[in-house]
């Protein structure tokens, strides 16, 4: 299907959505699966090395970054999701002073 | 008959529609009143949703009609504007309308009070009837996310965030003082204590 009609269609059936809450604005779901790996694979590498001596803590350690390394990523706020989202965001910290700090 | 399908593994799809009264007040509608509420709410952990258990996302909106789709369609309209709900979150309905009652019921009274028969509802059992009443199955759900307690996680991601800073900080550390600041990190960031220290729902800067 061509883009544009495509577009238009969307366009023209879309619902604006008055209120939206996300309760981990600044990761995406991928993040979320990723969190889960590092949660379940710290656990196991803490019992796993609880007694280990420094060289072999260090071979454990090296092997769970190992494990992690497509899972290991620091999330921020995306600085802007489109130029239309900008200009509500900044219109609404203009009309709304308490949203100024947020 | 449509398959319905309001659940993903132990997450639920939940979506209301609820006819808002067509009265006003101040020569405003009680839906442009109620939009303008949604509007100025704010979306972060100050958002009456993030009080909400076990809520992953949700959004409001204001439903004024539907859509003529254009020549060799018949024009149709709804007989009322909707306050329309659609909410993620884990475990199962019941438990979660309930538990959106009791956590903030000020805050579901002050978005649902314009609805038509919301003023019967006088307690969290009352408001999962209404809510029964108002619900529209989902044909297709799909969560992209896990389907984990929001506790675990918001604990999960804390730790994502926070394990990245301690690789990133300790390449090319010896052994033993990896040995050491690994039981530091350990004791600073409580992996198996999901209550804390933890990521706020909703809080955009963690």
């Amino acid at each position: 299907m061509p883009l544009q009609p495509f577009h238009a269609y969307i366009t023209y059936n879309q619902i604006w959505t008055n209120h939206y809450y996300n309760a981990y604005p600044s990761a995406a779901s991928n993040d979320v699966k990723a969190a889960r790996r590092i949660k379940r694979g710290l656990e196991a590498f803490v019992e796993d090395a609880r007694n280990s001596s420094p060289g072999d803590f260090k071979i454990k350690y090296d092997a769970l970054l190992n494990d992690l390394q497509n899972d290991l990523s620091l999330m921020a706020p995306t600085p802007i999701v489109s130029l239309a989202a900008a200009a509500v965001e900044s219109r609404r910290k203009g009309a709304n002073p308490s949203l100024r700090s947020a | 008959m449509m398959p319905v399908k309001n659940t993903s593994g132990r997450a639920y799809g939940l979506t209301l529609l609820c006819p808002i009264k067509n009265e006003s007040r101040d020569d405003r509608s009680y839906a442009e009143i109620l939009r303008d509420y949604l509007e100025n709410l704010r979306s972060d952990d100050a958002s009456p949703m993030a009080k909400v258990p076990n809520t992953y996302l949700a959004r409001f909106y204001v439903l004024n009609d539907v859509f003529y789709q254009g020549y060799g369609f018949r024009e149709e309209h709804l007989k009322s504007k909707y306050l329309v709900f659609s909410s993620n979150f884990h475990g199962d309905r019941d438990t979660y309308v309930r538990g959106m009652w009791n956590s903030n019921e000020k805050g579901v009274r002050a978005i649902w009070r314009y609805c038509v028969a919301f003023d019967d509802v006088q307690d969290a059992q009352g408001f999962l009837d209404y809510v029964k009443r108002c619900q529209v199955d989902n044909a297709l759900f799909f969560n992209g996310s896990t389907d984990d307690f929001l506790v675990e996680q918001l604990k999960a991601l804390y730790l994502k965030q926070e394990f990245t800073r301690f690789a990133y900080d300790n390449q090319g550390v010896g052994p033993e003082q990896l040995q050491k600041n690994f039981g530091e990190f350990l004791g600073r960031t409580q992996p198996s204590n999901v209550d804390e220290p933890t990521w706020l729902p909703g809080h955009p800067n963690q």
